[in-house]
């Protein structure tokens, strides 16, 4: 198997990114505020994945030790990545109604803990094709990226996976059991914290 | 570059949408000759041709006509072919007809493409056929109905990750638009216009919204004011807006400020279903200026039955008029 360029690979990136994705990214979250009108929407953001995040992601091995990505610019999909953070989990589905009535996708998941002694990372994501109508015409040679990865979140779920990405994610740091456990802890209070507020909220609701 | 053919294969497919499967007859076309010579030049036309942009959706990344076509590019045979063209006769009825289908797959040093054709046939050919499918007949039937086609074009540079658009054509004599949806884009290729609804008809209306407000000249600006107003006519059709302009008679001038307009230039040609509610919802309001203060403003598509209209002998001066119940008075802030 021929051996994957990284250096050129990442040099790529950040050519296609500096030049197109600042301002797909830009037109892409007018696009979704225009039709996410949705009262309990918190906050509706688009960004190009950064360079080295993009690269680490490029450099992930299997678990046999293969690599992951055997063409890392055409199969990560999340290179645009938006986010829309709702207040209650129960606005979740009616903004997923929206999205579905407006982009075209490839991947819809709902990424839960299949364990139901579990607590951890929870949210929607879809992979979307960017609308073509809000590409820039590239120059020659220039592939683009077709999709974006859209997550749905509620501001509990996307606080949770934030400091959780920040603290754990990107250090090499030997996590404990008892450190991962605490971890877990505080997405088992997340977790609650969205069951009791959408059941308040359903409760004044009705 | 132009893209080296290399291989076409060639099925006729029978209409058998409510009759039990039949294996197909369909052959390989040899890379030489008068047939190789005419699909060679339907093939080198094809990205100019094929011009609706389509995705296959999915919510797993997969999608089972895709993953045939990727097959077909990868190691392209006639059983392949004959399995995606089995899919076409399983969605057409008498009405669609027999048809003699073509993929033609092709590569240059950075893209890997499938062409797929469908052109009419006639009973009589099947009947010609008989049990061998004789390169020589195909010639000939290709000749008769050569110039009515549909058609749909994949290219991507990665077989395993590409393929999720391509790009469909009809080249049927009166055909609606909305026939080609039907039967080819999403009975057989069981994809979508790559512009949604609501997506395209956001751009329509964002475009002529910020015409509207910033166009300077009173002729162009009333030219845009009613091309606002009479697109919700449009409303469920398959159309691009270069149809649109041409549907409506909108002057060259108009359709290159709307064609400028645009973040993608391409997307001028591209057709996606015309949603005039959501057309509404950017371009709600029309308000009209006139030189003594007055604002007069209503709904878009109903703005001419709100006002009465009539010109005055003094040049450039109207009347306009109105009557209603009134229902609240709005005071606004100067800007």
């Amino acid at each position: 198997m021929a051996e994957i360029d990284f250096g050129s690979i990442h040099e790529t990136y950040i050519r296609l990114s500096s030049r197109y994705f600042g301002a797909i990214a830009s037109r892409l979250k007018d696009h979704l505020r225009h039709f996410i009108e949705y009262p309990r929407v918190d906050k509706i953001s688009c960004r190009p994945k950064e360079h080295n995040s993009f690269i680490r992601k490029a450099r992930q091995l299997q678990s046999d030790g293969q690599p992951r990505y055997l063409d890392p610019l055409r199969q990560i999909q999340d290179q645009i990545g938006a986010r829309i953070v709702t207040y209650f989990k129960d606005d979740i589905e009616p903004v997923q109604k929206i999205v579905e009535g407006v982009y075209r996708g490839i991947e819809k998941k709902l990424i839960v803990s299949d364990d139901e002694k579990q607590f951890g990372y929870e949210g929607v994501h879809y992979v979307l094709a960017i609308p073509p109508e809000i590409m820039p015409e590239p120059l020659p040679g220039d592939d683009l990226p077709n999709f974006f990865e859209l997550q749905i979140k509620t501001l509990f779920q996307h606080a949770w996976a934030q400091a959780e990405h920040d603290i754990t994610y990107k250090t090499d740091y030997p996590w404990t059991k008892e450190q991962k456990r605490r971890v877990a802890f505080t997405a088992a209070q997340a977790w609650g914290a969205d069951m009791i507020f959408d059941e308040l909220y359903l409760e004044q609701k009705n | 570059m132009a893209m080296n053919i290399i291989r076409i294969y060639s099925v006729l497919v029978p209409p058998l949408k409510h009759q039990p499967a039949e294996p197909l007859q369909g052959a390989e076309i040899p890379l030489t000759g008068e047939l190789y010579d005419l699909l060679g030049k339907v093939f080198a036309s094809s990205p100019k041709e094929c011009d609706i942009p389509i995705i296959f959706p999915s919510t797993n990344q997969t999608h089972p006509v895709r993953r045939i076509i990727q097959l077909l590019v990868r190691n392209p045979s006639i059983e392949v072919c004959k399995e995606l063209f089995a899919d076409l006769a399983a969605v057409s009825t008498n009405v669609s007809g027999l048809a003699l289908c073509f993929a033609i797959i092709g590569r240059d040093d950075r893209k890997h493409a499938a062409y797929l054709a469908r052109f009419p046939a006639t009973e009589a050919i099947r009947t010609q056929l008989g049990r061998q499918f004789r390169v020589e007949l195909v010639r000939d039937i290709y000749m008769k109905s050569s110039r009515t086609y549909k058609a749909a074009l994949f290219m991507d540079t990665s077989i395993a990750d590409g393929f999720w658009t391509g790009r469909a054509t009809d080249r049927q004599i009166n055909i609606a638009a909305q026939e080609l949806a039907q039967y080819w884009i999403y009975s057989f290729l069981k994809a979508e216009f790559e512009i949604s609804s609501k997506s395209g008809s956001f751009m329509i209306a964002r475009s002529l919204s910020g015409l509207i407000n910033k166009e300077t000249d009173p002729a162009l600006k009333q030219q845009l004011i009613a091309l606002a107003t009479i697109l919700p006519n449009q409303n469920g059709r398959s159309i691009s807006i270069r149809e649109m302009c041409e549907r409506t008679r909108v002057p060259q001038k108009l359709q290159t400020l709307i064609l400028d307009s645009l973040e993608n230039k391409a997307a001028f040609q591209t057709q996606f279903q015309f949603d005039s509610g959501e057309f509404l919802r950017t371009v709600a309001f029309r308000s009209e200026y006139l030189d003594n203060g007055a604002v007069l403003t209503a709904p878009s598509n109903k703005f001419d039955e709100c006002f009465r209209k009539e010109s005055l002998s003094e040049p450039e001066r109207t009347r306009y008029s109105t009557e209603g119940r009134l229902l609240e008075i709005k005071i606004r802030k100067k800007a």
